[in-house]
């Protein structure tokens, strides 16, 4: 019972996230893209731009991958307990 | 005819067991060049296309490589799950201090440490991530 409850509103969320998504339609244009790509080597020393903005631009962003990432561990080892030891 | 079929029954266990210990052979002789092939990935992700993702995932193939080879669940789950949350927690700190204190202006030498120090972090994150869920589909979901 708890475990549909729990799917009913993470698709609920789901819907809500994309919804939101969908609506406000925000986009962030071409300046900031264009000073990543010509700032990225002075600004953060990598010679890579996509770890330039994983690691810094966009920390947060890897800080929830990462955190999705342990949630959903935790949640495995939480709701599937056919025989494990615990 | 009983005899027959028994006797089919241990040629296919036979014939089994030998494939079987032939693929954990060449297993375990690949498991240095994927530990070396991880963390090359690993640590140059700041300037080549790669990073802690990857090498990460690189590097719990070693694991799953294990897996098939020894087939033992000698895993300690809890510690591996606790070790992975103390990684998460170096990781909110980390670029805490370097990043969103600011210390990366007055301390532009430590940038590319920094880089791929969190690269580690990351990929042995999602090293020890994937690898609790394999061996907790193969020895328990699975069965």
């Amino acid at each position: 019972m708890r475990t549909v409850i729990v799917s009913i509103f993470v698709a609920f969320l789901f819907a809500g996230v994309v919804f939101l998504y969908t609506v406000h339609g925000d986009t962030t244009g071409v300046d900031i893209a264009s000073y990543y790509i010509y700032n990225f080597a002075a600004d953060t020393g990598a010679g890579n731009a996509v770890a330039a903005i994983y690691l810094n631009y966009r920390m947060y962003d890897t800080i929830f991958e990462a955190l999705i990432l342990l949630v959903s561990i935790i949640a495995m080892l939480h709701f599937f307990r056919a025989g494990g030891s615990k | 005819m009983n005899t027959d079929s028994s006797e089919t029954t241990k040629l296919a266990t036979l014939e089994q067991t030998a494939s079987e210990e032939l693929i954990s052979v060449m297993t375990g002789l690949l498991y240095p060049f994927i530990a070396v092939f991880g963390i090359y990935i690993i640590y140059n992700g700041h300037d080549t296309p790669g990073g802690g993702f990857q090498g990460g995932a690189i590097m719990a193939a070693l694991f799953l490589a294990r897996f098939i080879v020894a087939h033992e669940n000698d895993l300690e789950v809890h510690f591996v799950h606790n070790l992975e949350k103390f990684l998460f927690a170096l990781l909110l700190i980390v670029p805490g201090i370097f990043i969103f204190a600011g210390l990366q202006m007055q301390f532009p030498e430590l940038k590319i440490p920094y880089l791929i120090f969190m690269n580690f972090l990351i990929g042995m994150k999602v090293a020890l991530g994937l690898t609790i869920v394999v061996y907790r589909f193969g020895f328990f979901e699975g069965r």
